[in-house]
């Protein structure tokens, strides 16, 4: 087994975190949900998000200080991007600042059009819960384990934490069984029928699984 | 513009973006106390409410907001 060496990500891992966002979201699919709620292009996408993950903002899958990566021979070959979920400040409106701030007025008119769609896929965040948004894996790393080492170690680094929570789409097969072998349990499901959420998102149902923590 | 008048701006713009005539807006209102108050449609609010009153937040304003009541000093702040 390769020595891996975990740490918090920084300025300098950004391009990866990017990767890992853009890769996240498209559930490997080939649909990228932000290109298509936003009207823009991955490109453009991709430049926005460089620009939010400057500001250094904490608590979303935007922040630097939420991701861990795992290293070895100073090459980045995985990442968690993870928090705990605030009452008092979520991190949906976090996210919808940073997002309002740095996307151009004709996105945001664009996105209203779909906005009623999308929330049909709507599940809230689980407060006080370490929550997981953001896991990727190269492929050239997979089967090593990393997924295991990174939640690890955000757990030991959130002492006192009861509960990790994760939503990802249903479609995500591979994902699910390795999310069960570390404890995840099923919790909730949401599925809708409506179609044309299929062109908008990679899939049409969502999940979501926790773990308590002993 | 008065602080009231704000209120009565601010209360229409929540009720078109939330799809909800019941809302009615206190100093103390969050995202927890609002059906559908997600990342998309804070940024919808955000857009409308710049929009209305002809200002552009901060980034460090938005972060900073927690309630309406902030929302409203802010705005109030800008159009002075």
């Amino acid at each position: 087994m390769p020595e891996y060496k975990i740490r918090e990500a920084n300025i300098n891992d950004i391009d990866f975190i990017v990767k890992a966002i853009i890769e996240a979201e498209k559930s490997g699919s080939e649909i990228f949900s932000y290109s298509k709620i936003f009207n823009l292009k991955e490109e453009e996408l991709n430049q926005i998000f460089h620009q939010m993950l400057l500001e250094e903002i904490e608590g979303c899958e935007f922040s630097i200080s939420s991701y861990l990566v795992a290293e070895i021979n100073n090459k980045i070959a995985g990442t968690i991007g993870a928090w705990i979920e605030n009452k008092e400040n979520p991190s949906t409106i976090i996210r919808g600042n940073l997002l309002s701030y740095f996307l151009p007025k004709s996105s945001l008119l664009f996105a209203s059009q779909q906005a009623k769609i999308i929330s049909e896929l709507n599940i809230d965040h689980v407060i006080d819960a370490l929550t997981f948004a953001i896991v990727y894996i190269s492929p050239e790393h997979r089967g090593n384990h990393l997924f295991e080492l990174l939640a690890n170690e955000h757990i030991k680094r959130n002492k006192g934490v009861k509960e990790l929570s994760i939503q990802l789409m249903a479609n995500n097969v591979y994902a699910i069984k390795s999310y069960e072998r570390y404890g995840f349990k099923k919790e909730l499901e949401m599925k809708s029928d409506n179609l044309k959420l299929l062109e908008i998102l990679p899939y049409n149902e969502k999940i979501l699984m926790k773990k308590q923590l002993k | 513009m008065e602080r009231n008048e704000i209120e009565k701006k601010l209360e229409k713009i929540f009720k078109t973006v939330f799809n909800n005539d019941s809302i009615v807006l206190t100093n103390e209102l969050t995202a927890n106390d609002v059906d559908g108050w997600d990342s998309l449609s804070h940024m919808l609010l955000i857009s409308e409410v710049e929009q209305e009153f002809s200002i552009r937040f901060k980034l460090n304003d938005l972060n900073k907001m927690r309630n309406v009541g902030d929302m409203i000093n802010i705005i109030t702040s800008k159009l002075q």
